[in-house]
């Protein structure tokens, strides 16, 4: 399954970036790649590009020019201290979010609401 | 597989970076610089596997782009500079500026030939500060020659108004973060 809801992705794509990251530097497009590697298919590029200078902007990550044989230098970025804290919280709080929110979604859905009740 | 790009792919990916860049015109020209630079890089790079037509369309709209840019550096709903209004500014105080000077010198002509002047050089200073000065000089036939000189207060004035209505000091931190961010770049690439 392909993940194509933008503003589901809008919410975790900083955390997407910030830990693949760490486990490789890479430069825009090549993280663009990596992303449609692990599933996310239909992932528009323009989406991608604004987040990484965000992060840069927020000194999540930094960038360095490093010269490239098929053309012009590119801009390999990688995490900084505060983007290891940032990744490291953000994946707490997104494990969190899963659990709660897993086992609901993952329940049959019925084909109407059960009547009002006078519990709770 | 990559390849070469062909003169034609070259120019598509050039427009497009083009196209961005004049959506980010509100940013400074080094944030623009970056912008482009980088943009370009990862274009030629897509191009050259899926072909410029689909790298471009795979980047979704340009003005998305742009505005995910300008969110980037202002934050979102941040103020930014308005470059537009920096411009509309400038021109109604160059136009302003004319009228007033148009009509002062005018005034200084018509209260010179009321006066029936003797031969000699007659000065108009009270514009000076304006960057204008008027001569009008008188030979014995009573032939006037008349000489206006501009100097750089004239287009100075302008240009302050314009920079005040564009509220250019929105751009202080985006340009210090780019000095801060390019100088961690050079260690960053210095010691890798």
């Amino acid at each position: 399954m392909t993940v194509h809801d933008p503003q589901l992705l809008k919410g975790v794509l900083s955390l997407l970036l910030l830990g693949l990251l760490a486990e490789q530097e890479s430069y825009g497009y090549q993280l663009v790649q990596r992303l449609r590697r692990l599933g996310l298919s239909g992932l528009a590029e323009g989406t991608v590009y604004p987040a990484l200078a965000r992060l840069e902007r927020e000194g999540r990550v930094v960038g360095r020019l490093v010269q490239s044989r098929s053309g012009p230098a590119r801009k390999y970025y990688r995490p900084t201290a505060d983007g290891y804290a940032a990744l490291r919280d953000g994946s707490a709080a997104w494990q969190a979010m899963a659990a709660a929110v897993t086992p609901i979604l993952a329940r049959p859905i019925p084909d109407e609401p059960a009547p009002p009740s006078d519990e709770d | 597989m990559s390849k070469r790009l062909s003169l034609a792919e070259w120019l598509r990916v050039e427009r497009a970076v083009w196209t961005v860049d004049a959506y980010v015109q509100g940013l400074p020209g080094r944030a623009r610089r970056a912008i482009r630079r980088e943009l370009r890089t990862n274009l030629r790079a897509s191009a050259a596997e899926v072909g410029a037509r689909t790298a471009i369309r795979n980047l979704g709209s340009l003005r998305r782009l742009a505005i995910g840019y300008l969110e980037a550096e202002y934050g979102e709903g941040r103020p930014r500079p308005q470059l537009l209004k920096g411009i509309l500014w400038g021109s109604v105080a160059s136009l302003v500026l004319l009228v007033a000077l148009i009509v002062g010198y005018e005034s200084f002509l018509a209260g010179l030939e009321a006066s029936t002047p003797v031969p000699g050089t007659y000065r108009w200073e009270v514009a000076r500060v304006l960057g204008v000065a008027g001569e009008v000089t008188v030979d014995d036939t009573g032939f006037a020659e008349y000489r206006l000189a501009f100097s750089y207060p004239y287009f100075l004035y302008p240009i302050v108004v314009g920079l005040i209505g564009a509220r250019i000091w929105r751009l202080w931190p985006v340009w210090w973060r780019r000095v801060v961010r390019d100088r961690a770049m050079r260690q960053a690439s210095a010691h890798p």
